[in-house]
């Protein structure tokens, strides 16, 4: 003899309505669980437009933007991590997650804490239920399955969504539908299962789906959850195998009013990326220079509805603070280099809401001190000449850094832009006399080498002034151009010995075309080409390469 | 039509005026009966009684399964769709 087993139907609105006050969700449970009908409950329709509202906004609102069609998906696999038993031990285990997906359907598994009868209507089928709010679970950071719904109203009588219970108490079938595009149609039916399962939740979804889009987006979504906490596989292969050793922060995060200790990850790699993660879901990447980084938050830092930012509060600011102290461990244990650190916090500066200037650093001073100590001129990348001019020795205490790194680390440091300061208190240097003294052609005949480049400068460049240093290196440039000035480096090899014209005309080859760049206004090209052609017709004339220096 | 003039003048009389949570307020539409909770508020100047509003709001509030759910709704249509922190209580 068959069992009869009733099947409960009802508009999803009214089951919200029974759902969220006592007296009627008891009453409701004790009808189904004992196969009684529910046609005369007392439903509260008088308050379905604004119960619609409310839902409507969960499942429509949420849905927009870039993934919006495959980011539910996300959401209930985020779900079945939450229900992980040992999620919140931390404790390795073989918990997995198996998703299986084609063009007209989408199916995810998992054997975690299942779902009662009550936690389906008072909690499941809720917008914004709080019920399920922990310290440990991910799903305050996802939408939740409501906006899975979504696809019903795209596909009204041709998507469903099932859902299959086991708590090991009870086995519940839960179908959604939808008759037409509003919400107030979507319908839900209960019934207790005849299937046999083993515990766990298992979540249908029919409907017409990409696959290729929608792989590339799990993949990338959830490749970064630790395989120790879950297994978690799309279509029988294992999408989550990133083998890391993050630093593991405790974060105090402050929960309804109650603070708790909580883990926040953050592992170093190369991939020139700052990754900030709500629980190794990926929310906001940045580029940086070579370091990278990934910074996953606990689930005490909400990312906000629309998945791309963090809700700004005193735990997402602790969690902040935080990470810059590793920064400073790593500094601390020589893993970054001066340059990188000070243009890798810029980055990271930025990518934080809350960092609107190095001065909102809680440990800058610290970090200050490890980058800067021994650096007595900060220069900005545009000055990167001086380091092709310089022999290597002389620059151990300059620190230059890209327009924007040193637009932030600049006032801190105390020190400004002056090439000028550095060169005069460093080195040595003779301005190059009138050419009408004497004191010019004695130096003509010391240096016979620059005569082609000092003429071709009396002619086509007044307003540049020359200076002689003498940097006690030979330097990979003979010159550098700073403002309207240019020094030159009576140590190069270009400059030293006896009259060469093969050096002499590398020279002007070298003030005209080397990366400072001469201005055509002041030397064109022309000029060159004609003192060249002067002297090539001179003398048998062969370019040289020029001799630099293995120091240089 | 909105007549700005008149409520500019009823703003000046002596109304009855109370503060309710927007939580309680969304709770009241979602779960509560809102026409009585309306009916309850004081409508004659001068009366400044809202004994009886605050006691329906209470009283739903022991009758909801989840009180702080309707806190939540309004937290998250505000704080976490726009990134900055609200208070919603």
């Amino acid at each position: 003899m068959s069992i009869f087993i009733p099947n409960y139907d009802l508009p999803l609105t009214d089951w919200i309505s029974l759902g969220i006050t006592k007296s009627s969700l008891e009453n409701v449970m004790n009808r189904i669980e004992s196969n009684e009908s529910i046609d005369d409950l007392d439903i509260k329709r008088q308050n379905k437009k604004h119960i619609s509202k409310i839902l409507r906004e969960k499942i429509t609102r949420q849905f927009g933007g870039s993934n919006g069609e495959e980011r539910p998906l996300l959401d209930l696999v985020i779900n079945s991590l939450d229900a992980n038993e040992n999620y919140a031990t931390n404790e390795s285990s073989d918990y997995a997650i198996s998703i299986y997906v084609d063009n007209k359907q989408c199916e995810i598994v998992d054997s975690g804490i299942s779902m009662s009868l009550d936690n389906l209507l008072n909690e499941f089928i809720i917008p914004f239920s709080t019920e399920k709010e922990g310290i440990h679970e991910r799903g305050l950071h996802g939408m939740g399955f409501l906006s899975t719904l979504k696809y019903l109203l795209q596909r009204p009588l041709q998507s469903e969504i099932t859902v299959h219970t086991n708590d090991g108490n009870s086995n519940y079938k839960v179908t959604f539908y939808s008759s037409s595009r509003d919400v107030e149609d979507i319908r839900m039916s209960i019934s207790k299962s005849t299937t046999k399962r083993s515990q766990g939740t298992a979540i249908n979804i029919k409907h017409k789906f990409d696959i290729e889009e929608i792989e590339t987006y799990l993949k990338k979504s959830l490749y970064e959850v630790p395989s120790n906490e879950a297994s978690i596989f799309l279509n029988q292969t294992q999408i989550n195998t990133l083998n890391i050793s993050p630093y593991i922060v405790p974060v105090t995060q402050t929960i309804d009013g109650v603070d708790h200790k909580q883990n926040m990850f953050i592992s170093f790699n190369n991939t020139g990326v700052i990754r900030l993660s709500g629980q190794h879901i990926p929310i906001k990447d940045k580029s940086t220079s070579r370091r990278g980084i990934t910074i996953s938050f606990p689930s005490g830092v909400k990312p906000t509805e629309g998945r791309d930012e963090f809700a700004i509060n005193s735990n997402y600011e602790r969690c902040v603070n935080a990470s810059f102290k590793i920064i400073e461990d790593e500094l601390r244990a020589g893993n970054f280099s001066r340059k990188d650190a000070a243009e890798f916090i810029t980055n990271l500066t930025s990518a934080y809401e809350t960092i609107n200037r190095l001065s909102d650093i809680p440990n800058l001073r610290e970090m200050n001190k490890l980058i800067f100590e021994d650096v007595h001129y900060l220069f900005k990348n545009n000055n990167a000449g001086l380091h092709n001019f310089m022999p290597s020795e002389g620059m151990q205490d300059v620190l230059t850094l890209s327009a924007p790194s040193y637009a932030y680390w600049q006032k801190h440091h105390g020190h400004v832009d002056e090439i000028d300061r550095f060169i005069n208190e460093k080195f040595s240097s003779e301005k190059i006399p009138s050419s009408e003294s004497e004191n010019y052609h004695k130096k003509i005949r010391e240096l016979p080498n620059l005569k082609p480049t000092l003429n071709l400068l009396k002619k086509g460049a007044a307003l540049l002034d020359c200076s002689l240093i003498k940097l006690g290196g030979s330097g990979k440039k003979p010159f550098f151009r700073h403002n309207f000035e240019l020094f030159i480096n009576v140590d190069h090899p270009l400059v030293q010995g006896e009259f060469d014209l093969g050096k002499a005309y590398n020279l002007i080859n070298e003030l005209s075309f080397s990366d400072f760049s001469i201005d055509d206004s002041i030397i064109e090209k022309h000029q060159v080409d004609e003192i060249a052609a002067a002297y090539a017709t001179d003398q048998m004339y062969k370019p040289i390469k020029p001799e630099v220096s293995s120091n240089a | 039509m909105l007549d700005i003039n008149a409520l500019n003048e009823i703003s000046k009389e002596n109304l009855p005026t109370a503060t309710f949570k927007l939580a309680d307020l969304t709770m009241m539409q979602m779960a509560g009966d809102f026409s009585a909770f309306e009916e309850s508020l004081p409508k004659e100047f001068g009366d400044h009684d809202f004994t009886d509003s605050y006691s329906l709001i209470k009283t739903t509030l022991e009758e909801v399964t989840s009180p702080k759910l309707f806190k939540n709704a309004v937290t998250e249509t505000t704080e976490l769709q726009t990134g900055d922190t609200v208070c919603s209580s």
